[in-house]
């Protein structure tokens, strides 16, 4: 005996970027980030009866598209990562060398894209992305001099001659 | 040809977004994954830096060792101290007086990280 079997497609929810492109995304993918889950259980959007066609798109003015694909594929990728439980992450030793391999090779882009990507993910709340790219930041800066800092991130030292000598000795008891 | 390459890419960084261009509670986040030494250095680059590194309360540990405990500075300083998100400290150190940290540090058997790291009377403070 055949019984039909009711083929349910995945809910998809529609968003667009700050340049006018919309992308369609799997609910449960999406549900990574804070910012557009709390937008769709506010307005109601989990409601079956609404198609994605009908459905009204989620603008995201803070990004643009290029920084939304990376975010969707990054969501796509961590779609079955466990919950955060932010209060025992806060409690753990902050470390930068756990990484997962994907998101080293992910991440590996250019500086301006690593920081739309950290602007972007701090605006949607997704705490998980917005954790690695800070690594990655954070590992570029490991082990550079202040002038290679400078020089990496191309900050303008506005120190006084006066004022770094004094920055210097400050923090002399840090250096080897 | 090494520095015209610098130049190109600092050229391309700077019409594009940059470290500094972010919130200060996204560099906060950075800077509280770096170890001290590295976190000193970053804020020797540029005076935003500078304050956003002493607000995220790393100047404590500094404050600590202007009391001249080397060993302990460097125990703490190196693993066990670290802030929150908000960048508050686990417990507020700079709200008790030298004279205080002098004593309480003698009672403690420094050598015993976990007692330095979870004294009662810091706990109690902190919550």
């Amino acid at each position: 005996f055949l019984f039909p079997i009711k083929m349910t497609s995945p809910r998809m929810i529609k968003l667009t970027s700050n340049d006018d492109k919309t992308f369609e995304v799997e609910r449960d993918v999406i549900k990574q980030s804070v910012t557009v889950n709390t937008l769709i259980t506010d307005l109601n959007m989990d409601d079956e009866d609404v198609s994605v066609e009908n459905q009204m798109a989620i603008p995201l003015p803070n990004v643009d598209a290029a920084t939304l694909e990376m975010v969707i594929t990054w969501c796509k990728q961590h779609r079955e990562d466990p919950p955060r439980n932010e209060e025992e992450e806060e409690k753990k030793e902050k470390r930068t060398d756990d990484i997962p391999e994907w998101d080293k090779t992910f991440l590996d882009v250019e500086q301006s894209v690593l920081f739309a990507l950290i602007l972007a993910a701090n605006y949607m709340d997704i705490k998980g992305l917005l954790d690695n790219c800070c690594k990655t930041v954070a590992n570029m800066i490991k082990g550079k001099t202040p002038d290679e800092i400078r020089k990496h991130f191309n900050i303008k030292n506005d120190f006084t001659p006066e004022e770094e000598e004094q920055i210097r000795k400050e923090n002399a008891w840090c250096e080897d | 040809e090494e520095e015209g390459e610098e130049e190109e890419k600092v050229k391309r960084v700077e019409d594009k977004i940059a470290l500094l261009e972010c919130p200060n509670e996204v560099i906060a986040l950075i800077i509280h994954r770096l170890p001290m030494k590295e976190r000193l250095r970053l804020a020797s680059t540029c005076k935003n830096l500078n304050e956003l590194e002493k607000r995220s309360g790393g100047r404590n540990i500094y404050v600590i060792s202007l009391l001249r405990f080397p060993s302990f500075t460097m125990m703490i300083g190196e693993k066990e101290f670290s802030t929150d998100s908000n960048g508050r400290h686990p417990f507020l150190l700079l709200d008790f007086t030298t004279f205080f940290i002098n004593a309480y540090i003698s009672f403690l058997n420094v050598t015993n990280c976990d007692a330095v790291r979870h004294p009662p009377i810091f706990r109690s403070v902190h919550s």
